[in-house]
């Protein structure tokens, strides 16, 4: 099928990078940036001190990464 | 209504979860608009689908995540991966009034858990399994956690109720890489995830559940507009994790860690604890105070929040101040 072009400003989730600068240039690519939306808020509980999670989260975030028995 | 105060209220939080499958349905009905010129039976099934929302379905969190499934096939051109998408918007059950405890490991919770790997993005490749007497065990603890919340902080307890239609119990296959103890994702309204070997106690799952559950009622209030309008490239320390995030997790966690006060300062008040009880949930709420104001820190210094994210930050931050000051409205 012949891909669509919706308006991101419509759709739930995409509309909260829609109006940022720094992600215009993601929406408006099809390949590969349009999954850049899934950045968005993308929580992970985390912990003080002690555990914590990792990217359950933004494509190119950093990840917990454990030493031992803590997340450093 | 006030949808960003920070006082807790349960019918607040009816109101975003009814919100967020309204504007679920909206998006479907723009998806099906926009694809009747590329396949007229593809569009028509899909505002199947926004119809049967907007006349008052509810659904369980994958369907979320199943629409930005289907938007992304929609937007590639990748007809059958739309189609597998919608069929499972379309084949989901109503979700259930009483909270879902699902667990990796389960044959029937075996395409949540794909899914959640797969939209997380991360090095997370699979779970490993909790077993199901490990499940009812988590439920049990779950329902003293909640009993636990109702007594210190009803109204608290009521609205996280209401947000929290599902728990995954899940643990990392390899904990010395990678570890969690909970986790939501934007996709997957009304989930929460908990990784049960770390709740040892009732006390712990109650701070969790405001932790994680706050996570939401941000999701829920961030249909508009973002809460911050940092780039994500901007990368700042945390108050709590040791790698540096962007400023929207830095919200996030600044904004969790005043909720979690606010249940920790009740517990420690409240008569139903023991006496040793109290004192721990002293020193959490003590703990969660002193990360709310490393977060708010970084905030201050560093943060471009939209109108939305300075108003829920603000009353965030007005609680705060009231409840140091000993008046503070109770949970």
């Amino acid at each position: 099928m012949k891909s669509i072009s919706p308006d991101m400003s419509k759709l739930l989730g995409y509309r909260l990078i829609a109006g940022s600068e720094a992600a215009e240039a993601r929406i408006s690519d099809k390949t590969g940036d349009v999954k850049s939306p899934v950045r968005i808020s993308d929580k992970i509980g985390t912990k003080t001190g002690a555990v914590k999670t990792g990217p359950m989260t933004m494509i190119g975030d950093k990840t917990g990464i454990v030493k031992g028995d803590k997340v450093v | 209504m006030n949808l960003t105060g920070f006082q807790p209220n349960a019918a607040r939080a009816r109101v975003l979860d009814a919100r967020m499958h309204a504007e679920l349905a909206a998006s479907l009905g723009h998806l099906a608009e926009v694809t009747a010129s590329a396949d007229a039976a593809l569009a028509l099934d899909i505002e199947a689908e926004a119809s049967r929302l907007s006349a008052g379905r509810r659904v369980p969190a994958d369907v979320f995540a199943a629409y930005f499934i289907l938007t992304e096939a929609l937007i590639d051109g990748d007809e059958a991966a739309a189609r597998a998408a919608l069929g499972r918007i379309a084949a989901a059950p109503e979700r259930p009034a009483e909270r879902t405890i699902h667990r990796a490991g389960a044959p029937e919770d075996d395409g949540l858990v794909r899914t959640l790997l797969a939209r997380q993005g991360g090095p997370i490749k699979s779970f490993a399994a909790v077993t199901a007497e490990e499940a009812a065990a988590f439920d049990t603890l779950l329902k003293d956690a909640f009993a636990l919340l109702s007594a210190a902080a009803p109204v608290l307890a009521e609205e996280l109720s209401i947000l929290l239609r599902g728990v995954l119990l899940a643990r990392p296959s390899d904990p010395a890489v990678f570890n969690f103890d909970g986790a939501s994702h934007y996709q997957f309204w009304g989930l929460v995830m908990l990784n049960p070997d770390h709740m040892p106690s009732t006390l712990k799952l109650a701070e969790t559940l405001a932790h994680e559950v706050s996570h939401m009622l941000l999701f829920g209030m961030t249909v508009d507009e973002p809460l911050v309008l940092n780039p994500d490239e901007e990368l700042f320390a945390s108050p709590l994790r040791e790698d540096l995030r962007p400023m929207d997790g830095i919200f996030h966690a600044t904004y969790v860690s005043a909720r979690m006060t606010m249940a920790m300062t009740a517990l420690a008040a409240c008569d139903a604890l023991t006496e040793a009880d109290r004192d721990a949930a002293r020193r959490m709420a003590e703990t969660d105070r002193r990360n709310f104001e490393a977060g708010d820190a970084v905030i201050r210094d560093h943060g471009r929040l939209s109108a939305t994210g300075a108003e829920v930050l603000d009353a965030a931050r007005d609680w705060m101040e009231r409840a140091a000051a000993g008046t503070a409205l109770p949970a």
